[in-house]
């Protein structure tokens, strides 16, 4: 099919919706087990979860994934767009009395607006971490109580310094490159919900990321299951797993990922 | 026996000229209906009532008022047939209602399903989407062929039967958010992809079906399954799944 026809039929784009959708899922669960290390408390979780943030934003193949999921959320975006623009002209004179509720879960009529509401918070939230750690060359790096920086590959450089090369942080001893500096993502984040470090935001934003992550129960509550159907599995047999599985994904995942703000948030002074 | 009582309702009704005018929503007041009555059997009452006052009467499709023709159709109080399940409006008894109720009563609304006057709107998107797909060959050379020498599983004869009970009626449509078409349109599909007499166009017919379908300007499906619930046949959405994968084997397997 030509991009054209894919984007004329109703049944092709549903199947990308579904698809993009179903990855999309993945991607969630890939995540948050990343995320979960946050739950790590004292100076181990610090390097744990800073080891892992540097091996995910400088792997070839987990930037690529990465990219990979931006351009597919973008998909996921027009089409969702597209379908709504489509669904909304099918009607063009709307019922002066109707009770939608009685035939449609709530989850399932509002998958435009959740969806709208996880597009704010995505890109909120990439603002928040994923541009200054790829953009923001005075990033905080990290460093220990015995005043030593630490390379990218997590090793401590015994009395070293930073100094910048070609604008970016590089760890020096005795004027030798050791390479780039290891940056202090769990310090930002921490400090990002913290009340002495972003006093009234540190709030606004846990309730931000808390009221995503409802809109996120609310749009997989019916995604989930919906994506099956749309590639066509509905099966006596297995539809009763799927709506399960779905039931579970869309209360677990995001139960968890809002989890991490308020533990942050009411954990710290 | 539930015992006839007199029911006094009041009507808001959609009331439209014709197709170019603006319509609105009138308010009538019907007494003393029998709760034995069907709601057509109370719209009747209505309109002689209207008619005898000199005034126009509602306009609304019906036939054969026993549940099998798909012409009777109505929005009633915010959903297509009325509140009860399983039924079309012609089998719709007035016992659902009680006394003192206000009815809404509008037409299906869709892009693809115009009103025509008052409650009455135009279905032929059906029609042609079922001459873009909905028939299969049959060979007319020589003697009539016994339909039963054709052997058929169980499930498969049973599941086009299902789907061969989808009456047309477009409550489906007018139930969706989307006013989506998809459960009609994958009832007709179903039907004929499961039966052996269906082979000879499964492919085309699919892609046919469902391009006229996007055409006619009916919207796409998001499974809220509204449409399962309203519909008076109780067509399945297992139809939309097998739909969607006809649809995709059809699409790669075809040569341009
Ligand atoms: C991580 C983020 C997201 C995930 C995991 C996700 C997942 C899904 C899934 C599984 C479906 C069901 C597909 C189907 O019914 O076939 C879906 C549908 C949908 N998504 Fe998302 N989505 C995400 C973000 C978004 C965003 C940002 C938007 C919009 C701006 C959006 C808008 C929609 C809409 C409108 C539908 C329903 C489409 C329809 O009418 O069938 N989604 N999503
Ligand atoms: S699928 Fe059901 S609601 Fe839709 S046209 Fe057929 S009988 Fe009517
Ligand atoms: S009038 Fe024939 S189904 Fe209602």
């Amino acid at each position: 099919m030509s991009i054209s026809a894919i984007l004329k039929s109703s049944i092709a784009k549903k199947w990308l919706m579904a698809l993009t959708g179903l990855f999309l899922c993945l991607f969630l669960v890939g995540h948050l087990l990343g995320n979960l290390q946050l739950f790590i408390g004292g100076w181990d979780g610090t390097v744990k979860f800073n080891e892992y943030a540097e091996f995910m934003s400088s792997n070839p193949i987990v930037q690529t994934v990465a990219w990979i999921t931006k351009i597919l959320i973008g998909v996921h975006v027009v089409l969702a767009l597209l379908l709504v623009i489509n669904n909304r002209s099918a009607r063009s004179t709307n019922y002066k009395y109707n009770r939608p509720d009685k035939n449609a879960k709530f989850s399932s009529r509002t998958m435009g607006w959740m969806g709208t509401l996880l597009l704010v918070f995505i890109v909120v939230h990439l603002v928040n971490f994923w541009a200054p750690m790829h953009y923001d060359n005075e990033f905080p790096v990290q460093l220990n109580e015995a005043g030593n920086y630490y390379t990218a590959d997590g090793i401590e450089q015994v009395n070293s310094y930073l100094q910048k090369v070609e604008g970016k942080q590089h760890v020096f001893i005795n004027k030798v490159d050791m390479g780039l500096a290891m940056r202090d993502l769990a310090k930002v984040t921490k400090d990002f919900f913290s009340k002495t470090e972003n006093g009234v935001t540190a709030l606004l934003m846990m309730i931000l990321y808390a009221i995503a992550m409802l809109a996120v129960a609310f749009h997989l509550s019916h995604g989930f299951a919906s994506a099956f159907q749309s590639l066509g599995i509905n099966h006596k047999k297995y539809n009763g797993m799927i709506k399960l599985a779905g039931m579970a994904f869309s209360f677990i995942v995001p139960f968890v990922f809002a989890a991490i703000p308020v533990y942050l948030y009411v954990t710290q002074a | 026996m539930a015992t006839i009582k007199g029911m006094n309702l009041t009507l808001k009704i959609w009331r439209q000229k014709d197709a170019n005018s603006k319509g609105k929503i009138e308010t009538y007041k019907v007494k003393d209906i029998s709760d034995h009555m069907s709601f057509l059997e109370m719209m009747d009452v209505l309109n002689e009532q209207l008619i005898s006052e000199n005034k126009e009467p509602v306009a609304f499709d019906h036939d054969c008022r026993e549940g099998i023709c798909g012409s009777c159709s109505l929005h009633i109080n915010g959903e297509p047939h009325g509140p009860d399940r399983g039924v079309t409006t012609c089998q719709l008894h007035m016992r659902k209602f009680n006394s003192g109720d206000t009815i809404y009563i509008e037409p299906f609304r869709a892009k693809a399903f115009p009103v025509i006057k008052d409650l009455v709107v135009d279905r032929s998107a059906f029609d042609r989407i079922i001459q873009s797909g909905g028939f299969v060959s049959v060979n007319t050379s020589g003697n009539t062929q016994d339909a039963n020498a054709l052997p058929i599983p169980k499930a498969d004869a049973d599941k086009a039967f299902d789907a061969a009970t989808c009456i047309g009626c477009g409550a489906c449509v007018a139930s969706c958010k989307n006013a989506s078409a998809m459960l009609f349109v994958s009832a007709k599909v179903s039907q004929l992809s499961l039966l052996p007499q269906g082979q000879v166009e499964r492919e085309e017919r699919v892609l046919n079906m469902v391009s006229q379908m996007d055409d006619e300007g009916f919207g796409n499906c998001t499974n809220t399954g509204a449409c399962e619930v309203e519909c008076p046949k109780g067509i399945s959405l297992e139809n939309i799944a097998r739909m969607n994968r006809e649809f995709l084997k059809a699409t790669i397997h075809k040569e341009e």
